[in-house]
Parts: C-alpha cells; sequence; structure tokens
C-alpha cells in the first residue's frame, strides 16, 4: 500500500479562507494542489495539521468537504483513506473535519 | 496631510487656545462632535449606539461634502470607552479619512483612563501622533489593525499575544473566530460602497482586559441583515436583532449553500458550551449576546453602520 504524507506547514504557515478568491492560503489551494494531487497518487494519505496556529471552518470545509465533491468519492472511502495528525490538545479539528467530510454532498442537517 | 492636534494634559482653558477655535485650512470645513458618559457596547450598547451615531453622522456627511473636513472630536467628556467602540470610531474615521482634531483630556477627571484605552488599541498611532499616556510596564498590549485588504497582516504580533493566558484549545478558537470574522466580513459584508465611497475598511484588534481577552472585528459593511435578507427574501423575520438570533443557529446564512453558513454558527456553539466565554454582535439595530447561560437580543435605539463581532473569553477559566 503507497503511502504519501502531506504537512500544511509545507503549503502556509497561516491557513486562510476557503476560496482560492478570498486571499492566498486558502482551502480551496491547499485542496486542489496538495491533497487532490496526494489522494490520486497514493490510497493512503497522512495529513499533518500541526505547527499552524488553527483553521478557519471555511478552510476545513473547502479542503476536506471539497475533496469528496472534486474526486465525486463516496464520504467513507476518503476518510478511511484519510490520516491525520494534529497538535495533542487539538482533537476537536479530527471531529471537525470528520463532519465535514460526511456531510461534504448533504450538507448540514437542518 | 493630515494634521491632529492632541491636547495631552488637563490644563486650563485660557493656557491653550481652544481648538474648536483653531483656524481651518483654507477649503476645509469643520465639524464637530461632541461624545460623552460611558460609550462601552458591552455594558451601555443603547447610550455607545447613540453616541457612536453622532460620529457616524458627521463623517457620512463630511464625506458627502466635496471638500474635505476638519472633524473636531472631543472626547474629554467620555468617562470610558470600550475596545468595540474604539474599533468603530478607528474604522469610520480611516473609512472617511478626514481631518481630525481630537479633543481628548480637557476636565474629565476621567480622561487618562479613556486615553489609555485609546492607546491600548493604538488610535493615537493610527493617527501618526505620540500616545498622551505615559507607557507602562506593557506585554500584553497590542493595537487594532484597520485593514483595506483581506487578510490579517500582523499573524506573529497576535499569535504571541494568544500565546500567553489561554489553553491552547482556547487560544485556537479566537485564532478560529478571528479568521472567521475576517472571511465574513470579506465574503458578505464589504461589498458595494457608502455615498461614494467604497466600503473597504475593516479593523480586527485584540485586548486584555483583567482576566479576559477579547478579539474584535469591526466592518462598514452592510450587515448581517442586509446580508441575509437578499439571499432569503420573504422570510417573515422583523428586526435586525432577530436576524442575528437565525444567523447564529445556522439556519440561515448568507451563501443559502448547505455545505456552507459553519463558521459563526459553530463559534456560537463553541460560546454556549463552556463557562468564561461571550459573543457580541452588533449589526444594524440589533445587538446579541451569547454566553453559556443566556442569549439576550437587544433592539438598538441607532443604527450601527456595519457590523462589529467580539469574541470574550476568560483566560482563567476557558475550556471545559
Amino acid at each position: 500500500m503507497n503511502l504519501v504524507h502531506v504537512r500544511i506547514t509545507d503549503f502556509c504557515k497561516y491557513p486562510g479562507g476557503r476560496y482560492a478568491k478570498d486571499g492566498k492560503y486558502s482551502g480551496e489551494d491547499f485542496r486542489e494542489n496538495y491533497l487532490k494531487p496526494a489522494f490520486e497518487k497514493a490510497e493512503l494519505v497522512v495529513v499533518d495539521l500541526s505547527g499552524v496556529p488553527g483553521f478557519g471552518s471555511s478552510f476545513l470545509e473547502e479542503a476536506f468537504g471539497g475533496l469528496v465533491r472534486a474526486l465525486d468519492a463516496e464520504p467513507k472511502s476518503v476518510w478511511d483513506r484519510l490520516r491525520l495528525r494534529v497538535h495533542p490538545e487539538d482533537i476537536s479539528t479530527i471531529s471537525d473535519i470528520r463532519y465535514y467530510i460526511e456531510h461534504a454532498k448533504t450538507g448540514r442537517p437542518k | 496631510m493630515r494634521r491632529v492636534a492632541v491636547w495631552l494634559r488637563k490644563v486650563q482653558a485660557r493656557s491653550w487656545p481652544a481648538p474648536y477655535d483653531a483656524p481651518v485650512p483654507k477649503g476645509y470645513v469643520r465639524a464637530r462632535v461632541e461624545l460623552e458618559g460611558h460609550v462601552n457596547l458591552a455594558w451601555n450598547p443603547s447610550h455607545a449606539a447613540e453616541q457612536l451615531h453622532l460620529l457616524r453622522a458627521a463623517v457620512e456627511t463630511s464625506s458627502a461634502r466635496q471638500a474635505p473636513t476638519s472633524l473636531y472630536l472631543d472626547l474629554s467628556r467620555v468617562e470610558a470607552l470600550d475596545s468595540a467602540s474604539i474599533a468603530y470610531m478607528m474604522a469610520l474615521l480611516a473609512w472617511a479619512d478626514c481631518r481630525a482634531d481630537f479633543h481628548a483630556a480637557g476636565v474629565c477627571s476621567k480622561a487618562a483612563r479613556v486615553n489609555e484605552a485609546l492607546d491600548d488599541l493604538g488610535f493615537w498611532r493610527r493617527l501618526g501622533v505620540p500616545s498622551p499616556v505615559v507607557r507602562r510596564a506593557q506585554t500584553h498590549r497590542k493595537c487594532l489593525q484597520l485593514i483595506s485588504g483581506s487578510r490579517v497582516e500582523n499573524y506573529e504580533g497576535l499569535w504571541k499575544f494568544l500565546e500567553s493566558g489561554l489553553s491552547y484549545p482556547d487560544r485556537q478558537k479566537l485564532w478560529d473566530a478571528l479568521t472567521e470574522f475576517v472571511m465574513n466580513a470579506v465574503d458578505h459584508g464589504l461589498s458595494g460602497s457608502i455615498g461614494s465611497r467604497p466600503r473597504r475598511w475593516f479593523g480586527v484588534g485584540w485586548t486584555r482586559q483583567g482576566h479576559s481577552i477579547q478579539a474584535t472585528l469591526v466592518d462598514l459593511g452592510v450587515g448581517f441583515s442586509a446580508t441575509l435578507r437578499r439571499r432569503w427574501i420573504g422570510e417573515a423575520v422583523k428586526g435586525d436583532d432577530a436576524w442575528l438570533l437565525l444567523a447564529t443557529t445556522g439556519k440561515r446564512h448568507a451563501s443559502g449553500r448547505s455545505e456552507r453558513g459553519y463558521g459563526l454558527f459553530k463559534l456560537a456553539e463553541f460560546v454556549r458550551a463552556g463557562a468564561g466565554r461571550t459573543l457580541r454582535i452588533w449589526s444594524g439595530k440589533g445587538m446579541l449576546t451569547i454566553n453559556s447561560k443566556d442569549e439576550q437580543a437587544v433592539r438598538l435605539p441607532r443604527r450601527v453602520l456595519g457590523s462589529v463581532i467580539q469574541l470574550e473569553l476568560s483566560a482563567s477559566g476557558g475550556s471545559p
């Protein structure tokens, strides 16, 4: 099983907003230039999200939820191929990402 | 070039030229605004909204004129200013880019405290004049940034500030909140213009008061209810306060797309979930306060131009 490592710190020091048009270091940029190529290349993708202060929800949704939409994949298959590394005190980011992936196609329940 | 006159000390009026009588440069129009009392959006919202409305009216009138305005802002009767009010004042003045003469001392016994508050948020620095406050040993004071773009520029400064006194999750949440505030302002609030001037200014400020840390964003955008009404045409929601409540429940958001609208909703959830956290939003005539015990929406007597959003976290008792 081939594996690719993606580090957020290789992308930026301070993650920005949702779309590339919002400014530099957007979730869309991260997805298109790092996550999507990694998922196309490897079966297992390890994403290291430590080393940055934090993320806006738009960044995470567009990067990970947007990945499900961009690959037109099932949320479960994307989640199963993903391994996340975060700061030890930052467990909530993992659950946030899981939520965004699971609801990538259906959206948030009302 | 901007000319700013600052009266630094409590002095007898006759020993200084009366500021309001100072000559106005040729081609300039004079305007005078006098604020008074507790200009504190958090604790005295109705009065603060009334006071800030005076400044807003003066600035809007001056910007509508062809001639530049020499605005004389008298703060000598102000007894307290909170960071949200200062942020709002600064954004207004920056947006109007008017000449400003400030009178901030005079006979008011509370002047020193008001000046300190102005100093904390970089009010004087913004105007390029020396602070009237003697610098105390202060390591955690950071100024408000006014930005004409879409990003906070002084990330390093903000992160270092947050590193002291907050747990990691709270620090991260405050950071996330600021990112959300900025992106929401850019995405939804800053389109169009006010009169002939684009709504390009917004500011981010962070301050420490006692055991609490506040992050405030002010933008001069169209406001929450105007943004939401554009998307949710025909909704039977009356009043800016009611729109604010709906926005934080996540049931109505500006894009209307199901994968969007997480930011404010998740932030409100975070605030509701733990003690020592408060989220305050002022927009239009609405004011909303959320904490773990209560949610309160209030209708203000005067419309606040744009929006002010403030997240306050207790430095001692943050995470659950």
